[in-house]
Formats: C-alpha cells, structure tokens, sequence
C-alpha cells in the first residue's frame, strides 16, 4: 500500500484539440468521422513544395483558450520544426511553437476535493449531486506555457497493440488538426488533484466551444509523476479523466513499490495499458530523440494586438456562473435548478429552445435537471445526442395536458434516450397490453360486480375500472376502459 | 508568325539544343502544342503571349515529372501547380519542358545530379560545366537562337524560370554568359518550390537580356496567399545611381584576369564608385551553409519512400525501411548536406552553429541595410572563376567549391535582388558582372541593369 510518508508530484501536459473547422495549415476539414484519408491535402501530406499557412480562427481559440488559463499572453509567438521520423509524420517534423509560445504563465483554480465537483462531471457530463454550495478549499495551479501545434496522423495497429501487430495502417485525417498543449508546473500533491484538474478543464473548454467533446480523443494527457523527490517518469498520451486516474495509480504504486524496496526509480517514458492496467517501458532517457529545433522558415511569427486579443475574447461563450445568474434573474428558478441547468454543457440554451413552446418553465426545468440529465449522464452523452429539443417539447405536452403519469413520463424519459430513432408515439404505445383480453379476465373475476351493474348500481362500474388499470400496469386509459366496459354490460 | 508555327519551330531548336547540350531532364513538346493551340484559339494576349519557357526542375508542375535534381523523386509528378507556372500559364507562356540542376540546388556546377538525370554542358565549351545549381537553365538560355535585337520575330523568344538559395542562378548566367536575375526574398511566391533552404530560396529568371530576365519576373512578381512569406510590395520609381560600392571582401579570391575585365567594365560605365569594406561577410559562407544545411536536413527528412517518390518493397520496419531508401537514393552531396545540417542543430551544437549563424545573417543585414543608405548599388564580379572544366571539378574539396560561393552568397544571404551580366570574356569564356539593389527596389535593379548592358555590350 502507499505509506503515508510518500510525497507525490505530479505536472500535466494536456494536448488539446481546439475546435475550428479546418486544420491548422491547410483548408482540409477536421470532422473526424470521414473516411481515413478523405480529409487530406497536398499540404498536410507534406508534399514536396507545399507551404504552411496559418488558420487564424485556430489562435482565437487559443487566446481563448489562454484566457481561462489566466495566461500572459505573447503578442509575438513564433513556430519551429521538431524533426523525427514516424510514419504518422508526413514532413518527418512537427510545426510547433518551441522557443515562443502563445501563452505563458498562467494560473487555474481546482477544488481540491474531488469529491467537489459534482458527480456528473465525468470528462462530458453535469452535475447530479448538487455540492458547490458546500465550502470548498481552492487550490492554484501554475500554468508553464500553452503552445499551438500540429497533430501528427493516427496509426492503427492491425491485429494488436504496438508491439504485437505485423503491420500498421495510417490515417492523416487528424494529421495537421489544430492542438494548443497546455503544461504545468508540477503542482499536483495527489492523483485526486491531477484528475479533478483534466476535469474541470475539460467542461470549462467544452462550455466555452473551445474543444468539440463529441471529437474522438479531443484532449490527451502526458502525465511526468515522481514521489519523494525522485527521477521523474513520463506517461504518455493518456485519454480521458478515467484512464488519468487508473495509469496514475498504477504508476504510483510500481514507483512505491521500487522505493520500498530501496531500488533506484529510473527517468523514463512509459504508457499505461488498460489490457493489463499497468504502465509499460517505452523508453529510457538515454534513448531520448533530440529534435534539432529550427525555427519554421515558412510561418511568419504570429504577431497579434490587443484589438484582436479582446475581439476573440469577446467571441467567447459565457461562463457557467454568468449563465446561472441569467437564469435565476431570467427565469426566477431556484439556485439549486439553475446552477445544474447552467453546468451542463448546451442544456441551458436546449431548455431556452424547449420554452417557447410550453407554458411552464418550472416543470420544464424540474424535467430537464432531473431525469432527463439522470439519463444523459449515464449515458455519457453530450446535449448534441440527448433526444431532440422538438421530442422533449412533445413529451412536455404530454405532461403538461395530463396525458401521461409522472411516473409514466420517467419511464418514457428512460426510453427516448434507449431508444432515439423512435418517436415518441411509439415509445409511449402501451405495449403488451391487450386491454379487450384483461377486460374479459376482469370481468370474469368479478362476477358481483357485474351483477351489481347490471342491477343498476353505476357506482360498480368504477370498481372495476380500477382492476383493470390494476391489472394492465396502469397503461390504459381509464376512459376508454369505461367505455368499453358499459359496451359490453349494457 | 503564329504561335502554333513559331512553337513548332522552337521544339526544333529544343531537340537540338538538348541533343548538343543535355539541359532538359524532360521536354514537354505536346503539352507545348496543346497549349499553342489553346492561345491560338483563345483571343487573349497575355504579357508572355507565346513564348517560350522552360522551368528549373524544382518547381512543381501539375502532370510533368518534377524531380529537383534527385533521384529520390526521379519518378514524382506533382499534383498541383506551382503558383509561378500558374501565371506564366495565364499570361499565355508556353512550358517547353524542365531544366536539369543539381539535386535540390546543392552544388555550383551541376554536376551533382540523381541517377538518370542528365549534367549539361556549356554552350561556349561542351567540356566545361555551365554553373549551378540552375544549369539547365542557363545553357538552355544560351543555346536558345535570340531575336531580342531583331524587330521581326523569327522565333518566340525562350526564356527561363530559376531559383536561387545561394547563388544558384548568377552562377550559370555568369558561365554561360547570359543574364540572371534573383528577386528580392518575398517578391515571388515560393509556393510549389521544392524546397532547399526555404529562408533564403528565391524563384527568379533568366534571359538574353536585362529587359528579358525582367519581363519574365514581372509577370511572377506579387503577393500569394499560399505562401506567407510573400510580400505586398508598394512600387517606387526606379533611382538614377549616383554612387556605387565595391565590397572588397568579395573581390578576395577573385581570378586576375576576371578583376581585369571587372574593372574594366566598371570603367566604361563611368559610374562614380567607393571601394568600402564589409568585414561581416568573413563570416558570410560559413553562416550561410549553416543556415541552408540546417533548414535542408529538415526538408529532406520528408523522403522517406512512403508515399511518393522512390519507393521499394517494404520489409523490416519503418526506421529500417526509411534508411535503406535514404541511403539508397540519396546521393553523396544530398547526405554531406543532410549530415552537416543535422549537426549544427543538435543540441549541445545549436548554440555555437545554427543560432549563432542567424545571428550573424542579422549583423550582415543590418550592415547591408546601412550601406543602402549611402550607396545606390554594389558591384562585384559574378563568380571568382571561368567555368570550369569537368575534370578540374572532380578534383576540388567540397569546401573548396563552397570557397566559390563567396561572391553570390553575400545578396543571397542578405535576401537582395541582384543581376548577373555578361561583360566580357576570358579564355574565350564568359565572365559576368554582380548588381546588387536594395531590398524591394527592383525597378532601380533594372533600370541600372539596362544602362549597364548599353555601355557594356557584351557580345
Ligand atoms: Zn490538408
């Protein structure tokens, strides 16, 4: 087990794919559900001759992206080439910001708790549990830098892993995507600290569109982690909030083990494996590439002023807090309700776009911060695939005319996310019920009743209404149940 | 003369001068042809409306085999245009086909050149080597028959795009005694130029004439979206020069005879001149193939066999597949380059070559930037030799041809646009004269380039 006497660091370098809809030196697409190879140029195949040119909207998110880091910006930045070979590199180097990066030396604040944030918040989700009104200890992160860069291609390991598979194919879809990495200080005191950070930074850049969440492997993590002043251990390309936590512990846990044991932990790059769940040599230091920096000769330095600084920021969405203060002036909902409606990436304007056609906003909301986020959490779903805002508008109608049960309408919520081809009068079907076959049963069973009704007693005929809706799971209505029945005794 | 006759007539003169010379390492007589009839047809008359163009083997064109002097892209055909060929194309050139140059622009004498890609021979001694790295286009300028000075066309007149990194094109216009031009860096979009030294590679011209070599750069003169380095350029009217400079750094190593007929022609242009010193450009050649060498390792890193150029089966894995065909293709003057250029950069080696070296272009910038302000234009012979003989190259050291370099490096290093004129002969060879302008004053360039020519003349 961990001693209490470790003393764990830990410092991030986070590759984060920024949203923009081409790359970030040609005009190919970055929509990553292309075919392989369809979104590909004569540029970002580095093709003999080809030039670079910068895409501006890419240094807006970034600036973007520097703001909420409380980074100092640098108004000159310049690119450079890393050169080394790999096959998923085109021009054998990567254009990136070396010497001069957009920003610097910045600060963000996480609970320390993990605990803290709410729940939901898993690398795409909102808050369930609603704890930020309870007292939280901030803590500052130092923020080292935050550079532009190009993704390199992706490779595919046909029929293994890296070190099993007989051959590798090649996508360069990805290949010249947009990246900002952003890279700590070592300031983590726990695997909790580290993980909460990726957390946060995550639903913050995807609230504020700097990042697409629904993007495959829209932000990488390189974990460096040492425990007592050690040599420090590089983990890379880490996706997503859970695997962090995992290749933390796991790395965490072999380092403490060597210390235990009084061995020497060694510097060097590692990956963690979620097959076997422990973290796998991928070299020593003195295997480390040297990448004779040189400065891109065919970028111009990325010269911006203030205007442009305070125009990008001015494109920025607002944060979750100014929303929730919208909210309860707007709508006069309840802090509670309107910090969740707030927190979840898209929901609110997705409840704004449900209100012009119903009357009640309070229901709505209810609705909306209840079980409709319950399931679009669970599923991990980004607001672009809960179901449409015209689905929940008619599943509100049913609600508000009374058509369907509460409890009814929570089953039905649970099956417009199981089941989102469907429409809703499909799913709301009271399916499996054969009610002419229950009234017959029923009928049968309660041959008093009958009589009674028969007698001229209309008191009875509610009676039995009420074993049918018994015996039919509810799902009827208890109208047309009535008419049916004074069918068949009359 | 129609086009579609004066083009025929122009492939004649092509396959001869090739057959005598070897300067195309492709001809391209049906897509002549093709685009004959296309201008024939159409109504417009651009500014280069059939004439002839042939185009250094580094600059891409969509269709025709581009191979930069590299048997490592001795099969490559680009896909696209090069934003050059573009508007010789709308301005109603017609590409003939494509020069031959050493591999990627490393050499002086084109003679480092990729399996199966040819050597030319100078039109004034076919035992002499007509200079590089742009030699193709400079015997090709040579040996092209000239109407320049008759009024009626008998023929369309040739002339020849090229590209300069360190002196790649005053080099063959001096030997082979024609006139060469390098823009100012920026003046020329670089995009669809297959890149040697990408911060100090220039796209420039060659011709029979001043007015020649001139008439081609205006039409690929301008600004370029794909390529940011390329400039807006507000024009000036051209200077009339006062004063003219003689760097004595660049007469050092200077052939005798060549300084004769140097000062000589300096005389009969009556130009008021200072002989000043630079003693910056000591370090000029060294900075110089630091910085080209740094940044072509880097360009270089991309043939890699996997998905155009040289390719063979594939077989062990990518590290080993990469090197056999680098080690294969590449050939000794392309691995010196990529070897002395990885070095430099390594760290640990950064700080005391390749930072070191930009830092000196700086200095030599800032002291040019100075002189400009004092002096209308410099003056210096082209190249310190005669073309040399094919036999006396293969003796020299690599550094010894560097050592050649040490009159063109100086503008090239500085990105200023200067000309190569022909001035006289020695050992019945050509022997040029260096004009070397401002930044981005071009038009003083050709202007003083043209006075020069008239009280020169060159024969
Ligand atoms: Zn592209």
């Amino acid at each position: 087990m961990i001693g209490t006497n470790i003393h764990l660091m830990i410092g991030l370098e986070s590759h984060i794919q920024l949203a923009t809809k081409s790359k970030l030196f040609c005009s190919c697409s970055t929509n990553s559900s292309a075919e392989p190879n369809e979104n590909t140029c004569e540029i970002c195949l580095g093709y003999p001759g080809t030039k670079p040119t910068l895409n501006k909207e890419v240094v807006r998110k970034a600036l973007m992206l520097a703001k909420i880091m409380n980074c100092k910006i640098n108004y000159n930045s310049k690119f450079n080439r890393k050169i080394y070979f790999y096959p998923d590199l085109p021009k054998s180097f990567q254009i990136t910001q070396y010497e001069e990066p957009i920003a610097v030396k910045g600060e963000f604040s996480i609970d320390v708790s993990a605990s803290r944030l709410p729940n939901g918040a898993n690398l795409s989700g909102a808050a369930l549990d609603h704890s930020a009104t309870a007292a939280t200890e901030k803590k500052t992160i130092h923020i080292t830098r935050a550079h532009i860069e190009e993704d390199p291609g992706k490779i595919e390991y046909v029929g293994g892993h890296i070190g099993t598979a007989k051959y590798v194919l090649v996508d360069y879809n990805r290949c010249g995507v947009p990246l900002c990495e952003v890279v700590t200080d070592p300031d983590f005191r726990s695997i909790d600290e580290a993980v909460t950070y990726v957390k946060k930074l995550f639903h913050l850049l995807s609230y504020l569109d700097i990042i697409d969440p629904n993007q495959e492997g829209v932000m990488r993590t390189d974990a460096n982690i040492s425990i007592n002043g050690g040599k420090r251990v590089e983990l890379k390309n880490i996706s997503g909030s859970d695997a962090l936590e995992k290749a933390l512990k796991s790395e965490l846990s072999r380092q403490s083990f060597l210390f235990a044991q009084g061995k020497v932990i060694e510097q060097e790059t590692r990956m963690y494996s979620e097959e076997t769940g422990t973290t796998i040599l991928l070299r020593k230091k003195e295997q480390e590439e040297d990448y004779g920096y040189i400065r891109e000769p065919d970028l111009l330095p990325i010269t911006i002023d203030d205007a442009f600084v305070q125009d990008a920021w001015k494109q920025m969405k607002k944060l979750p807090e100014e929303v929730e203060s919208e909210i309860i002036s707007k709508y006069k909902l309840s802090k509670q309700i309107a910090y969740q409606l707030a927190f979840k990436r898209g929901l609110y304007a997705y409840y704004q776009s449900c209100l012009k056609y119903l009357k009640n906003s309070d229901l709505l909301a209810k609705w909306l911060v209840g079980d409709f986020l319950k399931c679009a959490n669970w599923h991990n779903y980004e607001i672009e695939k809960c179901p449409s805002s015209e689905k929940l508008i008619e599943f509100m109608q049913m609600i508000e005319t009374g058509k369907i049960s509460e409890r009814e309408g929570k089953e039905l919520i649970k099956k417009m996310f199981d089941d989102p081809k469907k429409g809703l009068g499909d799913l709301a079907e009271k399916k499996g019920v054969d009610l002419d076959s229950v009234i017959s049963e029923v009928l049968k069973e309660n041959q008093k009743s009958v009589d009674q009704i028969k007698a001229g007693d209309p008191k009875a005929i509610n009676f039995l209404i009420g074993q049918v809706l018994r015996k039919a799971g509810f799902k009827g209505d208890p109208n047309e149940i009535r008419k049916k029945l004074e069918k068949l005794l009359t | 003369m129609s086009v579609t006759e004066s083009t025929e007539k122009a492939i004649e003169e092509l396959h001869k001068i090739n057959k005598k010379y070897t300067c195309f390492v492709t001809t391209t007589e049906d897509y002549a042809r093709k685009r004959a009839n296309e201008l024939t047809i159409s109504k417009k008359k651009g500014a280069l409306h059939g004439i002839i163009i042939s185009v250094k083997d580094n600059i891409c064109t969509k269709g025709i085999k581009t191979t930069a002097g590299s048997a490592i892209l001795s099969n490559y055909v680009p896909t696209y245009n090069a934003t050059v060929i573009e508007r010789i194309e709308q301005e109603g050139g017609i590409i003939i086909g494509k020069t031959t140059m050493d591999d990627f622009g490393f050499g002086t004498f084109n003679v480092n050149v990729g399996e199966g890609i040819p050597i030319p021979k100078n039109p004034h001694d076919i035992s002499r080597s007509s200079g590089g790295s742009s030699g193709g286009s400079g015997a090709a300028t040579a040996a092209f028959s000239s109407n320049s000075t008759v009024a009626e066309r008998l023929a369309p007149t040739h002339l020849s795009l090229s590209e300069s990194t360190g002196g790649s094109i005053t080099s063959p216009a001096a030997f082979c005694g024609v006139v060469g031009f390098t823009p100012s860096y920026g003046r020329v979009s670089r995009y669809g130029l297959i890149d040697y030294a990408n911060s100090l590679d220039k796209i420039g011209t060659m011709g029979k004439t001043v007015s020649e070599a001139e008439q081609l750069a205006r039409v690929i003169f301008g600004k370029d979206a794909k390529d940011e380095t390329s400039l807006v350029v507000q024009e000036k009217p051209a200077k009339k020069v006062k004063k003219v400079a003689i760097i004595k750094e660049m007469l050092q190593g200077v052939d005798e005879k060549i300084l004769t007929a140097f000062w000589k022609s300096i005389e009969l242009t009556g130009i008021p001149y200072e002989e000043i010193s630079l003693p910056s450009l000591e370090y000029a050649v060294a900075s110089y193939y630091i910085i080209a060498t740094a940044e072509a390792s880097s360009n270089l890193s991309r043939y890699t066999g996997l998905r155009y150029g040289a390719q063979e089966e594939f077989s062990g894995s990518f590290n080993d597949y990469f090197s056999s065909i680098r080690s294969k293709y590449f050939s000794a003057e392309e691995k010196r380059r990529i070897i002395l250029g990885t070095f430099v950069r390594t760290a640990g080696y950064k700080d005391k070559y390749y930072l070191k070296a930009l830092k000196i272009r700086e200095k030599i910038n800032h002291d040019f930037h100075i002189l400009f302000k004092k002096y209308d234009a410099l003056l210096s012979p082209s190249m310190p030799i005669i073309a040399p003989k094919f036999d006396e190259i293969s003796k020299l050291k690599p550094i010894e041809i560097y050592a050649l370099d040490s009159c063109t490096i100086p503008p090239n290093l500085a990105l200023l646009p200067h000309l190569s004129i022909p001035i006289g002969k020695v050992n019945s060879m050509p022997v040029g004269l260096q004009v070397i302008c401002d930044s981005l004053d071009e038009n003083t360039l050709f202007e003083f380039g043209k006075q020069i020519e008239s009280l020169v003349k060159y024969k």
